[in-house]
Order: structure tokens, then sequence, then C-alpha cells
């Protein structure tokens, strides 16, 4: 049993647990192509040449770290145990009181 | 030359005489080449010496037997415990084609009915009672192969949201929503993602059943007859994810929601087992717990009691169940609600044709930052499941 997924110009657009004989029998004329990976979900923009799945950009301001396929802020989160949201209008956390 | 002999008793005193009936014509009455006593009239037939090749008797000849009328109309002046074989292709008089029937007295009842039972193949099969089930936890084909009178009982369930986390350095993240389910027509949708925190106002997002909000975020909302409404977040308070029995518990300053409860349903075994839970909220504060998963596979939310806690990762939504994921949170004090549970269809009156349904089970929801290597990720989602069920006796 095995997570895959269906790729239709490069989104995840769907994710199934199958066994790969499943394909055999399993009618899809619908475009795109299904893959195999334990990662990716829907939504997700898959990058073949890395064999990536990256989540949808959460704000303009934040940049992929393609090390963990991850959405980083321009400023790191304050780390003072206090409450923030991020505030993409002055791109800084602003704390929740 | 063989001879006749013809001899006494030497105690016995009684005559026997052999007597000649009334006739004028000759016979001859040949003995038989055997020894023992010859068998009159009034003996009874030894039931020993009914062996070998009986002769064919005639049924007409029999007295105080009862007899089955073979017609196509109910027959005339029935007596209490007549017997009657509609011989018509159709029903008659409120017995079935083919049927046999006995009148009680008052009308013809059915004694034996022509009952067909539904056959298939496909899946893992199990038989309890009068049924027999078939369960997909991954993608199949159901192929019936005699369709019953009866439709058949199905049950989908789609896979389950990921609970909402805290995503390195980029702050909060949105879960991920579920993955449909889908058979005999029917589609269970998708458990909905939980709010994060990224923002003001996070709501979890629609589904099946809906995710948990985020900070001060609205629950998700859910699908009429496969689940519920997520629970609501504050600040402080994560919601919990919806379930298909009921909504997920909102989240206060004080509390984090619990997800919300599934349904049972026992078309696997009998016995019944819940499907759809939600996934409890996390807001972790170092002493506040997370919400609870609901029952029916939801996981719990995270509950770490300082920074960077492992405590602080939300459960898994269990596999199969459609449960959603809990909440995760480092130990931060951010606000991240629970996943919502996958639709769940029960369906008892499914009727099915002699063809092959292609079952699609949904993946649970993975988040993709479960990947990142830090701690307070949230739960993924439950893969969902279908169980079909029929009877196969009664």
């Amino acid at each position: 049993m095995a997570h895959y997924l269906k790729i239709i110009d490069g989104i995840v657009e769907k994710v199934i647990v199958a066994d790969a004989d499943f394909f055999d029998i399993f009618v899809d004329d619908s475009p795109g192509n299904w893959i195999e990976s334990s990662q990716g979900s829907i939504g997700d923009t898959y990058d073949a040449a890395r064999n990536a799945f990256v989540p949808p950009k959460p704000y303009p301001s934040y940049t992929l770290d393609e090390s963990n396929n991850v959405w980083q802020s321009p400023i790191a989160h304050p780390a003072d145990g206090k409450v923030y949201t991020w505030n993409e209008d002055t791109t800084n956390w602003t704390e929740v009181v | 030359m063989a001879k006749v002999k013809i001899q006494g008793h030497a105690s016995g005193t009684g005559i026997f005489t052999v007597t000649a009936p009334n006739s004028s014509t000759d016979r001859t009455i040949t003995l038989p080449d055997n020894t023992g006593a010859l068998l009159t009239n009034s003996d009874d037939l030894p039931a020993a010496n009914l062996t070998g090749t009986l002769p064919a008797i005639s049924g007409a000849s029999l007295t105080g037997i009862e007899t089955v009328t073979k017609q196509a109309t109910a027959p005339g002046s029935p007596s209490e415990g007549d017997q009657w074989f509609n011989t018509s292709s159709s029903e008659v008089s409120g017995i079935a084609a083919k049927s046999l029937s006995v009148y009680n007295g008052t009308e013809w009842i059915v004694t034996q009915n022509n009952v067909v039972y539904t056959a298939a193949t496909g899946g893992t099969t199990a038989t309890y009672g009068d049924y027999k089930s078939h369960t997909f936890l991954s993608s199949g084909n159901f192929v019936v192969t005699t369709v019953g009178d009866e439709p058949i009982d199905v049950m989908l369930v789609a896979g389950g949201g990921t609970g909402a986390s805290y995503s390195g350095g980029g702050g909060y993240v949105n879960g991920v929503a579920g993955n449909d389910t889908t058979g005999f027509g029917l589609t269970a949708i998708k458990g909905g993602r939980a709010g994060g925190a990224g923002g003001s106002g996070v709501g979890g997002g629609a589904g099946g059943s809906g995710g948990g909000g985020g900070i001060n975020g609205a629950g998700g909302a859910g699908t009429a007859g496969q689940g519920n409404t997520g629970g609501a977040g504050v600040s402080g308070g994560a919601g919990g994810g919806g379930g298909a029995g009921a909504v997920g518990v909102s989240g206060t300053s004080s509390i984090n929601g619990a997800g919300g409860v599934g349904i049972a349903n026992a078309y696997r075994t009998g016995s019944n087992v819940y499907y759809g839970g939600g996934g409890g909220g996390c807001s972790s504060s170092h002493s506040k717990p997370g919400g609870a998963g609901g029952n029916g596979g939801g996981g719990a939310g995270g509950s770490a009691t300082s920074n960077e806690d492992a405590a602080g990762n939300g459960t898994n939504g269990t596999a199969n169940t459609g449960g959603g994921g809990g909440g995760g949170d480092p130990g931060y004090g951010s606000t991240h609600g629970g996943g919502g549970a996958g639709g769940v269809i029960v369906n008892a009156s499914k009727t099915v044709t002699a063809t092959t349904y292609s079952i699609v089970i949904g993946a649970g929801g993975v988040s993709p930052s479960n990947t990142g290597g830090w701690t307070g990720f949230p739960g993924n989602g439950g893969s969902g499941i279908v169980v079909v069920r029929y009877k196969i006796q009664n």
C-alpha cells in the first residue's frame, strides 16, 4: 500500500491509497499522470527535476528553502514566547495581544 | 429329479390342510429355491427384506399423502394445510412467481421464497451473522457477480485533514486537506485543513468535516450528511476539527478544542467502530494540553511544556478512519486548529448491478512541515476506507 498522486499541469490534484497493481485495472482517462510518493498534498507544486513537492506560497515576500521545501519569512519568527502573526504589509511579525 | 416332501412336526398336534380354490383352471405353484418360512397375507413384511431394487410404485395408488397442486391460479375452496406451487411467471394471489405456498385456513402464504443473495469479490472479506463484508483499506475493484434481491450496504470514508502547526523560521502554516474517497457513484468529501496562525483570523478549511480554526479563525464548514463544522479558535485556544458525528469544540483562552466525535458503524465485522473523528486543537502555553482527538481516529493536539518540546507534536489521525490530525506547536504559544475528519457516507440501500465498481481510497493529508525537522509538527490525517456488506442468508 502506498500513496499515489495525480499531477495535472504540475499541481497535485488528488492523493489516493493503492497498491501498484491497482493501476493495471484502474481506468483514468482524465489528463495528467500518477506518481508514487509518500510526500505531497493537494495544491502542492511538483518539481519533477528535484522530485520535490512545494506547498502554496503563503505570502509574496516568503522565499523557498529548497533544503526542506518550506517557505520562509524574510525575518525569523521571534523566539520570546509571545504570539505573533505575519504582517505582509510591513513584512514583519506583529504581536497578537 | 427334485422331490417334494411334506413333514409333520414331532411335538405339535394341529392339522395343516392344503386346499384348492374354487377354480377350473390348472395351476402350478413353484416353491422358492431358498430356505425359510412362507409369508402370508396376515404377516408384516420384514423391513430387512426390502433390499435391492424396489419396484416402481405409482403415486396415484398411494393414499394419506398430502399433494402439491401445481398450476398458475390459486386452487379453489382450499382447506387448511393444502399446498400450491404457483407455476406462473408472475405473482398470483399474492404468491410470487415460481413459489411454493400453503393455505393457512385464511390465505395462501409463501413457504419457500426464491431468495437471491448478492455475491461479489474484492477487498478483504469477513462473514458474521447473516452478512458478508468487503473492506477496502486501499483502492481496488468490487466485482458484483450475482445481484441479490436486496440492495447492499456501503460506507465510504474520505481521508482526514492535517492539523496546523509551526513551520520553522516561516512561522505558522495552515493544515492540509485530506482526499476524497469514491465508489458506487458516491464521493466522500476530503477532511478540511486546519487553520494556522499565519495571520489574524485564519479559519479552518471546508470539507467533509471542517478544520478547526487557528487564532481568531472560524471553523471550516462541514458537508451536510457527511460531517460537521470545525470549532473556532481564539488567541490561546485552538478549535478542534469537525467530526462526522459532531462539531469540533471551539477553543477558549483556557482550553484547546477537542475534535468532534465520529460516527459508529458495524458493517465491517458486526461490531461498532467509530470513523471520522476530528483532530484536537493546539495552543501550547507550556501548561495547556492539546485538545483531545475525536473518537473515530482523530489525533490529539500537541501539549508542549517547554520550547522545542517534542510533546508539542500533534498526533496523526488513525489510518483508515478518516480521522483528522491534531494541531501542533513547539511550545511557542501560538494557536493551531485540528484537522477536519474525512466525510462519512453511510448508504444502507445501495442498488448495484452485475458489474465492476472502482473503489478509490483517499489518502489523509500529509503536512509539508513534517519534513522540516523541527518539533511541533501537526498530525497527518488518517486515510479513508470503504466497507461493503450484504446478506448471504436469512
